[in-house]
């Protein structure tokens, strides 16, 4: 693990509960270090509904006794790596859509496989730029390799970065949670020494 | 048998290298489903001690297509047992299946890919039953479910 900060990794399907089970945490912890709490979001409102939908969830995250500061930064993790203190709780939410924005970014070089290196190792930079600087970071992706991908050559390449960014985070992560149905189910923790386990991790 | 499943692109490859490299079999065969057709691995005699198979929901779609339901899950079936026996013919013979999971999308508009995508879930509950060991694999971690 990188010098600096925790890293904790939660993923699960749409509408699964992630979201909030990664608000959750993040709000247990501040209460544990006593710092600040981040969101930082990476959806592009490219119109009215996305607007509102942002601007509701922010309400929402705003209602408990706890205050959010909210970054919108849908492109580079790494413009934010000075803003926090180390004691502070970052949720990035997530990485899916900062994988889109990047990959949509420019349309030419869109097949390039030398491209796809570049904004793969960007993003994990960003990532490890932020959790240096803050005491946790937690980082939200989506369960969407769970059907036929060969598609079409676009989604086979967004597939395989996807793939490889979560593996990579779950590799550097202190803990791994999958939330099916609203329950986490904790696929990663740090001297967990569970007997069926046999990855990567040993 | 050991099956190795999990979704597309979550190291599943890599954990099976990993895991296989530490029990040192003398020798071995990496098949790639997406590069073959089933037919050729069936007529394979292979005399490694270590047999990889890694991709079958290809060889699934390549079944789906040409046969119905039924007789695609029979003739894998008989596939498996077919290597379930060589393994435990010989001494030192290992056989791995690596399968991505297919069926948790939207319902596939095509008539073909849904009939895939049902094979493709039963193919893999015979091929649970039929092995020893079962791993499934998230994002690169292991998790032993048989």
């Amino acid at each position: 693990m990188a010098e600096g900060g925790q890293l904790i990794f939660i993923s699960g399907g749409v509408r699964s509960g992630k979201s909030s089970f990664a608000e959750k945490t993040a709000m247990e912890l501040t209460k544990k270090t006593q710092g600040n709490l981040h969101y930082i979001a990476s959806g592009v409102a490219f119109d009215a509904e996305m607007k509102d939908r942002i601007k509701r969830h922010q309400q929402q995250r705003n209602e408990g006794e706890q205050q959010w500061e909210t970054w919108e930064e849908p492109y580079f993790l790494h413009n934010l790596s000075t803003v926090f203190q180390p004691n502070d709780i970052v949720l990035f939410d997530c990485l899916t859509n900062l994988l889109n924005n990047r990959l949509f970014q420019t349309g030419e070089r869109l097949l390039d496989p030398s491209f796809h290196e570049e904004i793969k190792k960007s993003i994990l930079e960003g990532i490890l730029s932020i959790q240096k600087n803050c005491h946790t970071l937690i980082v939200v992706s989506n369960e969407i390799l769970n059907e036929p991908i060969f598609s079409s050559d676009l989604v086979l390449v967004y597939a395989k970065l996807l793939g490889r960014l979560n593996q990579q985070v779950v590799a550097m992560a202190k803990e791994a949670y999958l939330v099916e149905a609203g329950i986490p189910i904790c696929m990663k923790k740090e001297d967990d020494d569970l007997a069926f386990r046999d990855g990567r991790s040993m | 048998m050991h099956f190795v499943m999990g979704g597309a692109c979550n190291g599943k490859a890599e954990w099976v290298r990993i895991h296989y490299d530490e029990c040192q079999y003398p020798r071995e065969s990496w098949i790639k489903a997406y590069e073959c057709s089933y037919y050729d691995w069936l007529n394979e005699d292979s005399d490694s001690s270590l047999v990889v198979i890694e991709g079958i929901e290809y060889w699934i779609r390549e079944l789906s297509l040409q046969y119905e339901s039924d007789a695609v899950r029979r003739i894998w079936k008989e596939a498996l047992l077919k290597w379930d026996r060589w393994e435990k013919e010989g001494w030192r013979r290992k056989v791995v299946i690596i399968g991505s999971d297919i069926t948790r999308g939207i319902v596939p508009v095509e008539k073909l890919d849904r009939k895939w995508r049902d094979d493709a879930g039963w193919a893999f509950q015979d091929t649970v039953q039929l092995c020893d060991r079962v791993d499934h694999i998230w994002y690169g971690m292991g998790q032993r479910i048989k």
